[in-house]
């Protein structure tokens, strides 16, 4: 068989050399290589090239257009599939030999659509059925880690004020909170994922109509990097502050990779009085 | 890509290209599968095909009617139809047959249509029966595209790459193409074209 192989590409490296004057600058090369035609030979090495290259057929290079796979198989081409509604019995391998080695068998790789249909990604002659070592892994997606950070929850927080609980008004309230970062490890398509959340802005719902926007959750006194004055008083509001957070991740102890998407989450109410301070002297004056 | 029996430095690596590749396959989508599943058909050989031993100056065959639309059988109909353009492309030197029903996409079709295209400008020729599909299935089918096997018989393939140059000869056999069909602008294209081996 090796000798077949290296005859052929003795006299494909004869016919590369004569061609080469004519040839385009991506011209195939079907040196060392051999096929039941020049065909499969040019075609495969086409094949080869562009996989190594990372810009195989049909892809833009955004990644919001790759389609996403929650799983791989191999399954024996001969043997049919049990993965799709196809029929069963695909190819009569029984009645050809379709590897150019007689003891390859020809493996199909599967993968599945979020939705479950399998779909067929490519196929190759192999000596052995392919390992789990060499089956790719799912591929997480950012929408899916967002998801698992929906549904595990992020810290809400809790506006806060000075004067607490009752405030003048016309008077400059300081308004801040007490952020927290978030991590998290899950297990998501049976890969270790670790999430990082941190706020990146805050808004502030002072509880009359009013809010305010910042990237910093403020500070208690003697800082006022937040204040509000209220214009109205003999009333209590609910102010509350909303926080929305930046989140990326990582998959097993890769590199960490950032999440585009922000997710906000409403913070919980508080109470505030808003009251006037009226000017009253006192004293003994006899 | 070629398999190995042996494990380990061969096969390996090209397994984990294949797995590295695997989410660069052309985009797809959930809708569109259909579950009638349909006995598995002998396939009649392409449509005209010239003399593959002597170049004609007959046209390239043209798309069969059975090829409209966006059946199944359609899309198997389109891909004989593409068989057939390759066994004329060859012999005669029309590489643009080839392209015009092929994806830019289409490395393998790209890399065959250049072969026929370099043979020719150097005066060479390239003869043979070429392919001849057995056995037809749809592998798996979205919106998008579909995958279809296609047990072929490769004929024996004389290559001369110029006029004074030895014949080399292929051997031929039964192969397993896969063809992935993608409708663009409301007709058929090969936007991959995979041939283990």
């Amino acid at each position: 068989m090796i000798t077949k192989y290296l005859t052929v590409a003795a006299a494909l490296a004869a016919m590369l050399t004569v061609t080469a004057s004519v040839a385009h600058a991506d011209e195939p090369d079907i040196t060392g290589q051999a096929g039941s035609d020049a065909y499969e030979i040019v075609g495969e090495q086409a094949n080869a090239s562009v996989e190594s290259s990372g810009t195989a057929s049909g892809v833009s290079g955004n990644s919001v257009n790759e389609p996403v796979y929650i799983d791989y198989k191999w399954l024996s081409v001969c043997a049919g599939s049990a993965l799709t509604d196809q029929p069963s019995v695909q190819v009569d391998c029984g009645a050809a030999q379709v590897c150019a080695d007689p003891g390859d068998r020809l493996f199909r790789l599967w993968g599945q659509l979020p939705a479950g249909q399998w779909v067929a990604l490519g196929s190759q002659c192999l000596g052995a059925p392919p390992e789990a070592a060499d089956t790719p892994r799912p591929r997480i997606t950012p929408a899916m880690v967002l998801n698992e950070i929906r549904r595990i929850g992020l810290p809400t927080l809790q506006a806060r004020t000075q004067p607490e609980g009752k405030t003048l008004v016309n008077f400059d309230t300081i308004f801040y909170t007490e952020a927290q970062p978030f991590s998290a490890t899950v297990t998501l398509l049976g890969q270790q994922v670790d999430i990082t959340a941190e706020p990146s802005s805050y808004t502030w719902h002072h509880g009359d109509g009013a809010t305010t926007t910042t990237s910093s959750p403020g500070a208690p006194y003697p800082a006022t990097d937040i204040t509000y004055r209220y214009a109205r008083a003999d009333t209590t509001v609910r102010p509350r502050v909303d926080v929305t957070y930046t989140a990326r991740f990582r998959v097993n102890g890769g590199e960490w990779r950032d999440i585009d998407e922000t997710v906000t989450i409403a913070g919980t109410e508080g109470s505030l009085r808003i009251a006037e301070a009226h000017a009253t002297l006192s004293g003994d004056y006899g | 890509m070629r398999g190995s029996r042996a494990q380990g430095s061969i096969r390996r690596p090209v397994l984990r290209l294949l797995a590295t590749v695997v989410t660069l396959v052309t985009a797809v989508a959930l809708t569109g599968c259909q579950s009638n599943p349909e006995p598995p058909p002998v396939e009649a050989a392409p449509s005209p095909s010239p003399s593959p031993t002597e170049p004609t100056t007959e046209p390239a065959p043209t798309m069969p009617a059975e090829a409209q639309g966006t059946s199944r059988a359609a899309a198997k109909a389109f891909v004989r139809h593409w068989i057939a353009v390759l066994n004329y492309a060859g012999p005669n030197g029309d590489a643009e047959a080839i392209r015009s029903i092929s994806s830019q996409d289409c490395a393998a079709c790209t890399g065959i249509a250049d072969f026929i295209e370099d043979v020719h400008q150097a005066g060479g020729t390239i003869e043979g029966d070429g392919w001849r599909p057995r056995r037809m299935t749809v592998v798996s089918e979205t919106q998008q595209e579909m995958v279809l096997d296609v047990l072929t018989v490769v004929t024996e393939q004389r290559v001369r790459t110029e006029p004074a140059a030895k014949v080399k000869t292929f051997p031929g056999g039964d192969r397993v193409k896969t063809f992935w069909v993608s409708r663009v602008n409301g007709a058929w294209t090969v936007t991959r074209l995979d041939q283990p081996q």
